[in-house]
């Protein structure tokens, strides 16, 4: 199946944004003028394959966009954050321009090789007892961001909160957070036109197509 | 400092003048600029100092210049001289006594209690194998009574003989390809240590003449590219001891106090007038990212595989402006010759380039940025 993006009338369909004033507007801008949603045939580290992906990394070469995404999930944060927590993945960009917008400083945690958020500090640091913001791009429950989680605690730090662009699985995420006991929230989810399914049920496999790609390797 | 000037210091008996002087000659040494050192060991064997201090400090000085100026000889040069040395005591006995300084061929006599005629035999063998010197002999003087001298080479080898046992050639050979043998075996896993290596060749080889033999394999390694020794004697595959370095300017780069990052500095210096740099990197390419955009380098981009796939190299490393490749990886940088993708992006770059240890054999249209 060959990759393309996202038209910006199939964009309304596929995503579902938050609904707050003036946001599924920028929302849908801001996929169809980056690119940053792609249709194809791609494998989740989860085990699911899906027909769409959003490239994050796409969407933060553009700083405008990057700066009216963070200004709008900047309003979500308990006041008081003093550190960003980030994967070394295009989650950065997020991470860092919430950080310049709440005047904290940015904490990177390392990712493994299949490019999921670990338990360990790259770059930065969290202090005892600071206040922080677990931030990422696009998740399917959050599960993924339990180790930054895990991080937090480990330096003796207080999530404030969990900030992604996208959580595709919006009661899956919301299910992570209370479990975690944290506050958090997301600006989009997957809508209806946007399925993730187990390999035996995939249409792009039953038709005998190879996965383009682990997804996470597209970011 | 001028040679001149260091000359002069180095002829006075004066301790802080010494010193200064040394100082001066361990900056040539540092800078590899072994011919103005050389000249500075001839002097200071004409001109050995006034006192017993300075003599001492003379000869010690002439030692570490001559040692250094061998230091990259390999073994596979010095082994037939070092079994050369090992099978002959009087080669041995005047080397030894030659280390205590340059002297005339009655005055090694007595210092070996060697016959005058042997002697004079010793010296000419060791001359023509070039473990010593001697100056052309005056018209009017006496030849055989000319002043001997250990060359560079001669240094070494006395050094080396000093410390190893003599092991015959075939056991050398056959334990250097055993070693090297291992030596792979042990870095497939990446990483290992010289204590690792001699451990494992304990059981195969006398114990004497493991040093030498790991000496030889991971020279060889070294030179071929395929390993890095650290000073802690730690020896990393070189592809892993890259990433090291890369990932470590790259954390260096982050931390927002840093100064300029060398390692990635060279790799800017390489973009061509009023273009880019286009990093291409798969491992560490989130880290590029990160920091290409935190340190704001808008003269570097970087590129990774999945751009291929999304259409968006053109936006990257747009048409209309020149740029040069960088690989942060040898791996890469082989392994991609036959990718489609990237051989059209690397006919538009003026110039490729590629991270690499000394050493590292390259594709002939790519060009090491050695750092390490």
């Amino acid at each position: 199946m060959r990759l393309r993006t996202a038209r910006l009338d199939e964009i309304r369909d596929v995503v579902v944004v938050t609904p707050r004033r003036g946001l599924p507007e920028l929302m849908h801008r801001a996929l169809a003028e980056t690119g940053a949603l792609l249709h194809g045939h791609f494998a989740l580290y989860g085990g699911k394959h899906t027909e769409y992906f959003i490239r994050f990394r796409a969407l933060s070469r553009s700083h405008e966009l990057l700066g009216l995404v963070a200004d709008h999930l900047a309003t979500r944060v308990e006041p008081g954050v003093q550190t960003v927590i980030v994967p070394e993945s295009a989650g950065f960009f997020l991470g860092d321009a919430l950080a310049k917008r709440l005047g904290a400083t940015v904490a990177v945690a390392r990712t493994d090789l299949q490019r999921r958020p670990a338990r360990s500090l790259y770059d930065g640091a969290i202090g005892r007892g600071d206040h922080v913001l677990v931030v990422n791009d696009v998740v399917t429950t959050g599960a993924s961001l339990e180790p930054l989680l895990d991080l937090a605690a480990d330096h003796g730090a207080v999530v404030s909160g969990v900030l992604v662009f996208g959580a595709l699985d919006g009661p899956g995420f919301r299910a992570v957070l209370n479990r975690r006991g944290v506050p958090g929230d997301h600006l989009l989810e997957a809508g209806p036109a946007w399925a993730m399914r187990d390999p035996d049920e995939c249409p792009a496999c039953l038709a005998g197509e190879l996965p383009v790609l682990p997804a996470a390797e597209l970011n | 400092m001028t040679r001149e000037a260091v000359l002069e210091l180095l002829s006075s008996s004066d301790p802080a003048d010494l010193a200064e002087g040394a100082r001066a000659v361990g900056r040539d040494l540092a800078h590899r600029r072994t011919a103005e050192v050389d000249l500075v060991r001839r002097h200071l064997e004409d001109h050995p100092g006034t006192d017993d201090f300075a003599r001492g400090f003379t000869l010690a000085l002439e030692q570490v210049a001559s040692a250094f100026a061998v230091a990259g000889a390999e073994s596979e040069e010095l082994s037939p001289l070092l079994r050369a040395v090992a099978l002959r005591a009087g080669w041995r006995k005047v080397l030894t006594a030659l280390a205590d300084g340059a002297a005339r061929p009655s005055e090694l006599a007595l210092r070996t209690t060697l016959s005058r005629g042997r002697i004079s035999h010793i010296l000419g063998g060791l001359e023509r194998t070039g473990l010593i010197e001697r100056p052309k002999a005056e018209p009017s003087g006496d030849g055989r009574q000319r002043p001997c001298r250990l060359s560079p080479l001669g240094y070494r080898v006395l050094v080396d003989s000093a410390h190893t046992p003599a092991v015959a050639g075939a056991d050398l050979d056959a334990g250097v390809v055993a070693t090297t043998a291992l030596l792979a075996r042990l870095l497939g896993s990446g990483r290992a240590s010289r204590a690792a290596l001699e451990e494992a060749l304990a059981e195969h080889l006398d114990r004497a003449a493991i040093p030498r033999v790991v000496d030889t394999a991971l020279r060889a390694a070294r030179n071929a590219g395929l390993a890095v020794v650290g000073p802690d004697q730690a020896v990393t595959l070189a592809e892993l001891h890259l990433q090291d370095v890369v990932s470590d300017a790259l954390a260096d780069a982050l931390a927002d106090d840093s100064p300029a990052i060398p390692v990635i500095e060279l790799a800017r210096a390489r973009a061509p007038e009023g273009g880019l740099v286009v990093v291409r990197s798969e491992l560490m390419r989130s880290r590029w990212d990160i920091v290409i955009a935190k340190r704001g380098l808008d003269d570097m981009r970087l590129i990774a595989s999945a751009d291929w796939f999304t259409g968006e190299v053109d936006r990257i490393a747009p048409r209309d402006r020149p740029f040069a490749m960088v690989y942060d990886s040898p791996t890469l940088a082989r392994s991609e010759r036959g990718s489609e993708h990237a051989r059209a992006l690397l006919r538009r770059a003026d110039s490729v380039f590629c991270y690499a240890v000394a050493g590292t054999v390259l594709p002939d249209d790519i060009t090491a940025i050695e750092v390490a």
